[in-house]
């Protein structure tokens, strides 16, 4: 086989399948153990009809429906249910364990009686992704042959010497100028500081992040940096607001730690409180300097 | 919830004035004596500038975002559009591989049930009114009034207005999910009671086709933002539709006849024509589902109202929508194919009558989508048979589409492969459609992952594939640059066959019985789910290697300096946009035009090889030679078919073959049993029609796509086309084998055919040297 083909289509052809049959393991592998850290599963929604809806539910299909009073339910029920009714969209999560014949009842859609009045209720389980722990180490070794033969065309073209890119020529326009120093300029760095001000909020990540994007479109790496101060002052300051006002606002970054990095163990919760608040600081101008620079070609 | 409202308005402030004094400290808006690059004009803007931007002369427009905002040319509303509408399909796209990645497991784990339900209802809204829309009128935006000869649009403000109308409308259809993700990451650092009101929306669970009484009842207030904002979408696309109507038939320079238009302008027209009278009825019906759900009317309510009325209405509006989105892209496949095929599209005028036909009847098909509804079985029988009937127009394009491509100078560019592939997933996608229409088929099937396959093989594997290769057939034009070829074809390969695969996994699911729109189901059908999901991401990997070639390209692919970048004058197929662009390229860059030699340029309708066509016989040297064809041919076969049969008789005897096919035809002919010879009558009558199958039918076919089978020499292509007759005879003949019987039976009957094959091909070779017989072999 003519080896140019091979190399510029066949190879790349079957590495975009073994690419594709590793994406899905590769997710699922890796959200897995995040995603009970995190509280995204375990707890079912609650959904509340109220007595005008709940008629058209428990009155078709000539099926009899567990019935409760209200007092009855649990204290995660009785929660949860009163949260739907609150809710604009009638739903609400259940915080807590429904014994085994209340959450039976409640899969099935049971009928509550609160304040003397019907109501509608149901639960949705969510449980939580369980993957064979084989199946994230084989879906990024699939990744790696993927990417590898995904790749493999530009290998080819830099082994016989040929332009990186199909049509390559000297005359390069540069895609970021029209931020840095063309029309769009100002609407790019206003509108990058305000992207990043809101996704810096994200702890640890966020700063390098929106560090990231102010210094895309910064017009200089000096610039970029002293935005990336502005950037990092007022992200720290939000943070520590937020911090008075909600002292439990990063709780759940010591187990994620643990989570990602076992070995480390536990950290100390405050410390990471005041790591979080502070990090901004250097991590925006870091990263806002940094990604103007490795940019400059673009 | 004021608390919140209060707050959010004093960060509104907050961030007014730090972003002003931000501004201020970095010195915009810029000026030349601040040290900017920019130059001002006389006549305002800063045109000089965004040449070197840009890479070419804004003629005057204002520069910069100004430029975007408020202009009213129809190429930078046609940018505009196809920007937003690939946006919307990024974002729409994404929505779908979130769909796939839950679908990996049985259980509602990775996503909620309810988030589920969310992605697959804004999936719907956003790929068909938001991507495949302004996709195709940013395209006909740009393209149409250079076909015609236009200035511009014919209301070119009205044409601004119906772009800036569909952002707002998406931010409305989308908003519960971008309110949620802005609460989730603000209630990282401020108290949730100060946001909440950031929680009151949430993605609505209804399916796009918003089926009463579940939308009426929806409590979520999302519901009604959406509405609102698909209301806003119909206007802007009814706006649009007025806009393309008028252009062609008032704009159209003096030469420019209605049989000059292209296929393309056709179909917008059609198209245009369809989203007035759909688009304006989907209105109607939104008001009245918001009037039902805020204002106690009762227009689809159980009690006083009908909920199916909704459902007629919504398809009244729903069905034409498909071809709404779907006429476009067989207009771009008209367009792009003949360019590649070096020949001149076959048959233009019965592609335009197909269409106009498609057009007309689409408006009488909605209710085949109804059939489960328990309507009056003789409605659903004249909707079944037009349901059916528009499959005749959509194949005349198919067989014109091949028919353009038999015989032509094929180019296997990016764009062509696209074509090729989308022709495939659409005569699937549309012959499972047609299968669809008919009532008992439809009746089993209904609300099964084989609905979703069928449409998706449309909507994915031909209409997406098509926007692709419009992508990269007017990219030169587009940009003045040109994209990696070698990475585009490979994308189109990744592409159609990820479609392939992805939505014929749908397909089998459906007919094994899986019912569609749930986040759980059995786990029998993981495997088969995982497979498709691998086709969605091989199709994603490949949309992402397509959007990295458009933007690559825009920066590093190679100067346009020939406007006949695909060699389009050599088949005289140099159309009016390329004419466009060629005058472009020399008045502002001043580019000579080239011509090819005049003795390469071919008319494109004349085949490659006219040697190869031979002189119109007589009548009696026809016959004759007719004659002399059957009988070689008869005798061919006859020879083949017995050989063939005596593998076949010694394969029986063996045990590995039954002939139940054989003695079935008695049976459904109704004779009596009996024998013949000695034999039972229904295999004499079985074997009967076989041998003569072999002796009469089959060398016919071979003769006459001789040319057409692939091989070396003579005998290899009888083997080939024996192995292509053997699938459907070792399914047919198939009579639940296991084993090592089922290897024997396989084995056995490629055996046969083999043979069959083989002599065949050395029978007609033999006899035509021998008779001197004029065949294509």
């Amino acid at each position: 086989m003519d080896r140019n083909y091979l190399f510029t289509y066949i190879v790349p052809l079957i590495g975009a399948f073994v690419l594709a049959a590793g994406i899905g393991g590769a997710v699922l592998g890796t959200y897995s153990p995040v995603q009970n850290t995190f509280g995204l599963c375990g707890s079912p929604d609650m959904t509340v009809f109220g007595p005008e809806e709940s008629p058209q539910t428990t009155s078709s299909g000539g099926f009899e429906f567990p019935q409760f009073a209200y007092e009855e339910l649990s204290d995660p029920a009785r929660s949860a249910f009163e949260e739907a009714l609150r809710s604009p969209t009638d739903r609400h999560s259940v915080e807590g364990t429904l014994s085994p014949d209340e959450r039976e009842a409640l899969l099935t859609g049971s009928v509550v009686i609160y304040e003397g009045t019907e109501y509608y209720a149901a639960i949705t389980p969510h449980p939580c992704v369980n993957v064979t722990p084989l199946l994230l180490p084989a879906s990024l070794l699939a990744l790696l042959v993927g990417g590898v033969g995904m790749l493999a065309p530009i290998a080819w073209r830099r082994r016989v010497g040929r332009p990186l890119h199909g049509g390559d020529t000297g005359n390069v326009r540069s895609g970021l100028a029209l931020f840095r120093e063309g029309p769009y300029e100002g609407v790019g760095l206003i509108g990058s500081f305000g992207a990043a001000s809101v996704v810096g909020l994200v702890p640890l990540i966020g700063p390098l992040l929106g560090g990231s994007i102010v210094g895309a479109v910064a017009p200089t790496t000096r610039r970029a940096a002293v935005l990336g101060t502005y950037l990092g002052a007022l992200l720290t300051g939000i943070l520590a607001v937020a911090t008075v006002l909600l002292p439990s606002a990063f709780v759940f970054v010591p187990p994620l730690v643990v989570t990602l990095a076992p070995l480390v163990g536990p950290p100390n919760a405050q410390g990471v409180t005041i790591l979080v608040v502070l990090a901004p600081l250097l991590l925006a101008p870091v990263s806002a300097a940094a990604t103007r620079r490795l940019t400059r070609s673009l | 919830m004021i608390g919140g409202g209060v707050l959010a308005g004093a960060l509104a402030v907050c961030a007014l004035v730090c972003a002003t004094y931000l501004a201020r400290t970095i010195g915009w808006p810029a000026t030349v004596a601040a040290g900017s690059s920019r130059q001002a004009r006389s006549d305002g803007g800063y045109a000089r500038r965004m040449a070197v931007y840009t890479g070419f002369d804004s003629h005057g427009k204002e520069s910069g975002l100004f430029r975007w905002l408020t202009t009213v040319d129809h190429k930078d509303i046609g940018l505009l559009y196809i920007f937003f509408g690939a946006a919307a399909g990024l974002w729409g796209g994404t929505d779908g591989m979130m769909i796939r990645t839950e679908l990996l497991t049985p259980a509602s784990d990775v996503w909620s049930a309810g988030t589920y339900n969310g992605i697959f209802t804004t999936h719907g809204w956003t790929m068909l009114i938001f991507f495949v829309t302004p996709v195709f009128f940013g395209i006909a935006n740009y393209f149409l009034p250079i076909f015609i000869d236009a200035d511009d649009m014919a209301f070119p403000r009205l044409n601004a207005i119906g772009f800036w109308l569909l952002p707002p409308s998406l931010v409305m259809v989308r908003g519960g999910l971008i309110t949620e993700m802005v609460g989730k990451i603000l209630g990282l650092v401020i108290p949730i009671q100060y946001i909440d009101f950031l929680f009151a929306l949430e993605p609505p669970e209804l399916g796009w086709y918003i089926y009463t009484p579940l939308s009426v009842t929806a409590t979520n207030p999302q519901v009604d933002i959406a509405l609102l904002g698909l209301h806003l979408s119909g206007i802007a696309t009814v706006m649009a539709s007025i806009n393309f109507i008028a252009t062609i038939f008032v704009e159209r320079s003096e030469e420019t006849t209605w049989a000059d238009l292209g296929i393309f302008t056709w179909s917008i027209l059609v198209t245009a024509g369809l989203a007035l009278f759909a688009f304006s009825l989907l209105g109607s019906v939104l008001v009245m589902l918001l009037l039902d759900r805020n204002f106690a009317t009762t227009f689809f309510a159980i009690d006083g109202g009908s909920p199916l009325l909704f459902q007629n209405l919504f398809w009244f509006w729903g069905h034409p929508e498909v071809y709404i989105i779907f006429l476009p892209a067989t207009g771009l496949l008209s367009t792009i194919l003949p360019k590649f095929s070096g020949r001149k599209l076959f048959g233009y005028k019965y592609i335009v009558y197909s269409t106009l036909a498609i057009g007309v009847l689409s408006f009488g098909v909605w209710a085949h989508h109804m059939f489960t509804t328990g309507m009056d079985p003789r409605i659903r029988a004249s909707f079944m048979a037009v349901s059916i009937a528009i499959a005749v127009p959509s194949a005349i394009k198919v067989f014109n589409w091949l028919t353009t491509m038999w015989e032509g100078r094929i180019r296997l560019t990016a764009p062509m492969l696209l074509c090729i592939g989308a022709i495939g997933n659409f005569v699937v996608g549309g012959i499972t459609g047609v299968f669809l229409a008919a009532i008992p088929v439809d009746l089993v099937l209904s609300d099964t992952y084989y609905i979703v396959g069928h449409f998706h093989f449309i909507v994915a594997g031909f209409i997406a594939a098509m926007m692709m290769a419009a992508s990269y057939y007017w990219y030169p034009i587009l940009t003045g640059r040109m994209y990696d070829r070698d990475l585009a074809r490979l994308q189109a390969v990744i592409f159609s066959v990820g479609s392939a695969i992805t939505f014929g996994s749908l397909l089998i699911l459906g007919q094994l019985g899986l019912p569609r729109r749930y986040a759980s189901y059995p786990e029998q059908f993981a495997p088969l789910m995982q497979v498709a999901s691998i086709g969605a991401y091989a199709m994603g990997i490949a949309t992402l290697m397509w959007l990295f070639n458009m933007l690559q390209s825009y920066r590093v692919g190679a100067v346009v300096t020939d406007a006949d970048v695909w060699d389009l004058k050599r088949s005289q197929q140099f159309s009016r946009e390329w004419q466009w662009f060629e005058k472009r390229l020399e008045s502002d860059y001043g580019i000579v035009p080239t011509a090819p030699p005049a003795e390469e340029i071919r008319p494109s309708a004349q085949w490659e090889t006219p040697e190869r066509t031979p002189a119109a016989p007589t009548a009696a040297e026809d016959f004759r030679s007719i004659a002399r064809d059957a009988v070689v041919g008869a005798a061919g076969g006859a020879l083949a078919v017995t050989l063939m049969s005596a593998v076949l008789g010694a394969a029986t005897l063996l045990g590995f073959l039954q002939p139940p096919l054989l003695t079935g035809l008695a049976r459904i002919l109704g004779i009596e049993p009996g024998t013949v010879f000695g034999l039972p009558v229904s295999l004499v009558l079985g074997f009967a029609v076989f041998y003569a199958g072999g002796v009469i039918f089959w060398p016919t076919v071979f003769a006459a796509g001789a040319g057409r089978f692939p091989g070396g020499n003579r005998v290899l292509v009888g083997l080939s086309f024996a192995m292509l007759l053997w699938p459907g005879f070792a399914l047919g003949f198939y009579s639940g084998q296991t084993g090592f019987a089922l290897v024997a039976y396989l084995g056995s009957t490629l055996l046969a055919h083999a043979v069959y094959g083989a002599t065949l091909s050395a029978s007609f070779e033999y006899l035509n040297d021998r008779y001197e017989i004029a065949s294509v072999l």
